[in-house]
């Protein structure tokens, strides 16, 4: 094996769009040099400007949105438990024989979301809001494979995840509570004080906020350092108990007990557990009513360091890259921390992550998941694309199909899971199905306006390669590509249009599979 | 609501099948004399208590006490099939499991586990398959550690069945993961999938970890290029079709086509019963033992050995959801012709209150590294654990594994 000689990072160009966005396109590299005088000046801009996605005009994406239809994406969360969650009851209990139209019905909402997703990623000018949904979808995974989760897709998608991914943690912490989405998966709209169910309160102390590294497993609570001070530095199982019982009676409004059926939210005072409880050392008093114990626990875990530090971790680990350094972490953590009671306090923890050091001199320490890759690449090629159920198996097989991941803790962001041969198998041949022209609605032009007097291996190889990385392809790399075209004649000479037309795409597609193109 | 999800499977996908011209001599079905290790970790903490229970006495009370709703019962329609000879009963959805039992090719393990008190899955899941407990950064798997320390293996010898690897085999090099074997191929005209991987090989073709990834994938390609046939499973045998089922029949398929793989790792989800447990665990223990029951039964000639385990048990009283929550002490199944099956071994604590582990759960009385570290010594040939599983010292061993 040859050892890699270490290479300098790519320009901030670079690394901002294969970070901050999915993937280079042509238009992102034009624009990000428009904005500014030096390579610092134009990142500022950049950030800045991403930073602001509602005032960035998205007229290709709306277009592309608007054609594929999809009526679920500004239906209510009352809509949609009409239309899909009770219309499919209804039809089942109608006509037990329409099972699979039933079915249909009540995941159209999810399935209209992946769509809507993938069509984002592609074409939407918004890319850092595009990568934050799909950090926080994760965050905060729900099963979209759950039949009530999938009917309210559209609403964990649009008000709960988009809204908050910019926000108040907080705030974004109380909106997947109450979400009837995560009520339905993590079980806590059953969670009753003669019945409790520990499910959520679980994975809000382990997943959401403080994390594994802040866990003591079944140490008795008063055994953990800070709990006399009614500020425990640890959770231990008893918290998550002691927790599941402030979180009775949050459910969702699906016609019990002669309620309303809406499928909103809906706290129910008899299923509330009413007396004193102790989190993380601190007394909540009986009697507290209407959902302050609750609220109580959101608040205590939202201001605890121990999520600050797990979430900026994770941030860290998302948009730098795997072990991320601690001078990073730690002040992205103290940014969370201090600006605790900010509306838009994740933008700033996410503002000193973009501008640090660590991001800007911080390359290949990660690499692209299928999704990351995928779209990366169908960005770059500026393909004609839509995302058929052909393509979606395929993607499917790469291991990452959107919204389906089955436990709590979302996908995995680490390359010790997605550095197999099944995953990089399985998304090399997605490329080369889309070069090679096998998914009808998804074209790419690979004589593009104004580049057709590319011809020449060397000049096709040293286009497609610069446009898909965003910057120059090591040399050892693009011989490869220059080679894969030119197969034995002389590289400067101009390929037939015919010969063009039939080695190109696979040439193409070599770039998306190559290693240049999987790191991040 | 168990609404099952229906998967679309494009008629297309037949077109890309490479119309490869080599194919391996025919393989004997059913035999291969090779040692060979799977490891089925079960996801989600699966209920050990109610797939191996107690039948009768003080601890069959304390069990009826605790799981009114969800035990297995000893009578009527629904009830448990006895265990000969002990105090022991099993699920009726595990009834392919038996029947290996009394044949007396498959042993249980109980009140076997991790020794550690953590309740997260994913660090219970984490330190089970590094091999060590409650250390977070172990860079390998325990599996990896075993196929290492044994002589240095230029090829291939391990698969994952799946898209993500398993921790198991975290940092392992001559691994492959796939999730369809018949099918490993790049696409395309096949004079571009040969340039392309040529090329490949050189782009990846240096020393870091991004590039060991892209080496395994070429070297897996190359490994499945023209060696499967459409398979067909030994006598009358038809493995279910579920993820399981076609996993399983995928490994087989492996297994039969002599590649020299020694050790396979696959997983299932599912498991985390908190609701509705009768039904759910019903489902998954029939998907499970009928899908590893036609593997048995089809490389039944051979020295293939099945481990079986999740991160944790569950707890002993049920929850108030026709459930359960997690646990502590949790079960293991050994499964071969090297095993002395027929048996449940393990040391019982008891489901009295002073024998449970924080009063709630099952104990754990036997570490589950000495179960995996007698399979390693007995059948493969493995004379110092300490590499494998550092830290550690297996005891006595308990005997279910023929010493060959």
């Amino acid at each position: 094996m040859l050892t890699r000689t270490p290479r300098p990072v790519p320009s901030l160009k670079a690394i901002a769009l294969h970070r901050m966005a999915f993937g280079p396109s042509p238009d992102d590299l034009t624009l990000f040099q428009s904005l500014g005088s030096t390579p610092e000046a134009r990142l500022r801009q950049y950030i800045d400007y991403q930073l602001d996605p509602n005032a960035i005009p998205d007229t290709i994406c709306d277009d592309k949105l608007a054609l594929a239809n999809l009526t679920t994406l500004n239906k209510s969360l009352t809509q949609l438990w009409q239309d899909h969650s009770l219309a499919a009851d209804a039809l089942l209990e109608t006509d037990p024989t329409q099972e699979a139209n039933a079915w249909k019905l009540r995941i159209q909402p999810m399935q209209e979301t992946e769509k809507a997703t993938w069509l984002r990623a592609v074409y939407s000018r918004r890319q850092l809001l595009e990568v934050l949904a799909d950090f926080w979808h994760n965050h905060f995974n729900v099963n979209g494979d759950d039949g009530r989760v999938a009917s309210v897709f559209v609403h964990y998608d649009r008000e709960v995840i988009r809204k908050h991914c910019l926000g108040n943690f907080r705030e974004f912490l109380e909106a997947v509570a109450k979400s009837p989405a995560m009520l339905f998966y993590l079980d806590n709209g059953i969670n009753q004080s003669s019945n409790p169910n520990e499910n959520y309160a679980r994975e809000l102390f382990e997943l959401h906020t403080l994390g594994s590294r802040n866990y003591l497993g079944t140490k008795a609570r008063d055994q953990v350092p800070g709990y006399a001070e009614g500020n425990s530095t640890a959770y231990v199982d008893g918290d998550v108990y002691e927790a599941a019982r402030c979180f009775t009676g949050w459910r969702v409004a699906m016609g019990l007990n002669g309620g309303a059926n809406t499928g909103e939210f809906e706290y129910y005072e008899p299923w509330h557990d009413r007396f004193q409880k102790i989190i993380l050392g601190r007394a909540l008093p009986e009697l507290q009513g209407n959902l302050k114990d609750g609220h109580d626990v959101l608040d205590i875990l939202a201001a605890h360091p121990g999520t600050s530090r797990a979430i900026a971790r994770k941030l860290c680990q998302r948009f730098i890259g795997e072990n991320p350094p601690k001078s990073i972490v730690d002040a992205a953590a103290s940014v969370f921390l201090q600006q605790q009671n900010a509306p838009d306090q994740l933008k700033q923890v996410l503002r000193t992550i973009l501008l640090s050091t660590e991001f800007k001199t911080i390359f290949r320490k990660k690499m692209k998941r299928p999704f990351d890759a995928v779209a990366a690449f169908l960005r770059a090629t500026e393909a004609d694309f839509f995302p058929s159920d052909q393509f979606l198996y395929f993607f499917y097989r790469t291991g990452q199909e959107l919204f389906r991941w089955l436990t709590p803790d979302g996908y995995p962001d680490s390359h010790k899971k997605w550095g197999n041969s099944s995953s990089l198998l399985e998304r090399w041949r997605l490329l080369n199905l889309v070069c090679l022209d096998e998914f009808p609605e998804i074209k790419i032009n690979f004589s593009p306006a104004g580049k057709g007097s590319l011809l020449t291996p060397r000049q096709l190889s040293s286009y497609w390669s610069k446009r898909l990385l965003g910057y120059a392809m090591p040399p050892a790399s693009l011989q490869e590509i220059e080679d894969i075209l030119a197969q034995g004649r002389d590289p400067l000479r101009s390929l037939t249009v015919a010969l063009k037309q039939e080695r190109l795409p696979t040439a193409v597609a070599l770039i998306g599979m190559s290693p240049d193109f999987q790191w991040k | 609501m168990n609404i099952t999800r229906r998967r679309f499977l494009q008629g297309t996908a037949s077109t890309f099948l490479l119309n490869t011209s080599f194919f391996r001599a025919a393989f004997a079905a059913g035999t291969t004399s090779q040692d060979i290790l799977v490891f089925i970790m079960l996801r989600g903490g699966w209920d050990g208590l109610n797939v191996v229970f107690p039948w009768e006495g003080s601890d069959r009370a304390i069990l009826e006490a605790e799981r009114p709703k969800i035990k297995i019962p000893v009578t009527g329609a629904n009830a448990g099939l006895r265990l000969e000879g002990i105090n022991f009963g099993l699920h009726p959805a595990a009834h392919p499991f038996y029947e290996l039992y009394q044949a007396g090719k498959l042993a249980f393990v109980h009140a076997v586990g991790l020794n550690s008190d953590t309740r997260s899955h994913f660090d219970a899941q984490f330190y089970i398959e590094s091999g060590i407990p409650n250390r977070r950064n172990t860079p390998t798997g325990w599996l990896g550690r075993y196929l290492a320390s044994q002589q240095a293996a230029s090829e291939i010898n391990a698969v994952s069945l799946g898209s993500l690897t398993p921790a198991s085999l975290n940092g392992y090099a001559n691994a492959f993961s796939t999730i369809d074997p018949n099918w490993f191929v790049l696409s395309g005209r096949r004079e571009n999938q040969y340039l392309q991987r040529h090329a490949l090989r050189r782009m990846y073709g240096y020393d870091s970890w991004l590039d060991q990834y892209g080496q395994q994938t070429l070297n897996a390609i190359d490994l499945l290029e023209g060696t499967l046939t459409t398979y067909t499973p030994a006598g009358d045998l038809v493995y279910p079709n579920t993820e399981i089922g076609r996993r399983l029949q995928q490994l087989a398929q492996l297994i039969k086509a002599d590649l020299g793989l020694t050790v396979a790792a696959l997983d299932m989800g599912g498991w985390d019963t908190h609701r509705f447990q009768d039904s759910r665990l019903k489902g998954q223990l029939d998907q499970l033992s009928q899908a590893v029951s036609v593997f048995y039964r089809d490389l039944s000639d051979s020295r293939v050995t099945v481990v079986i385990m999740s991160e944790f048990g569950r707890r002993l009283k049920e929850n108030s959801n026709d459930g359960s929550d997690h646990g502590h002490g949790g079960l293991m199944i050994v499964l071969g012709n090297q095993v002395n099956g027929g048996q449940v071994y393990g040391q019982w604590p008891g489901l009295a209150r002073d024998n449970l582990y924080d009063r709630a759960d099952l104990a754990v009385t036997t570490d589950f590294r000495l179960v995996l570290s007698e399979v390693l010594i007995q059948q493969f040939g493995v004379t110092d654990i300490a590499p494998i599983f550092p830290d550690y010292v297996p005891g006595n061993l308990l005997g279910l594994m023929k010493s060959t």
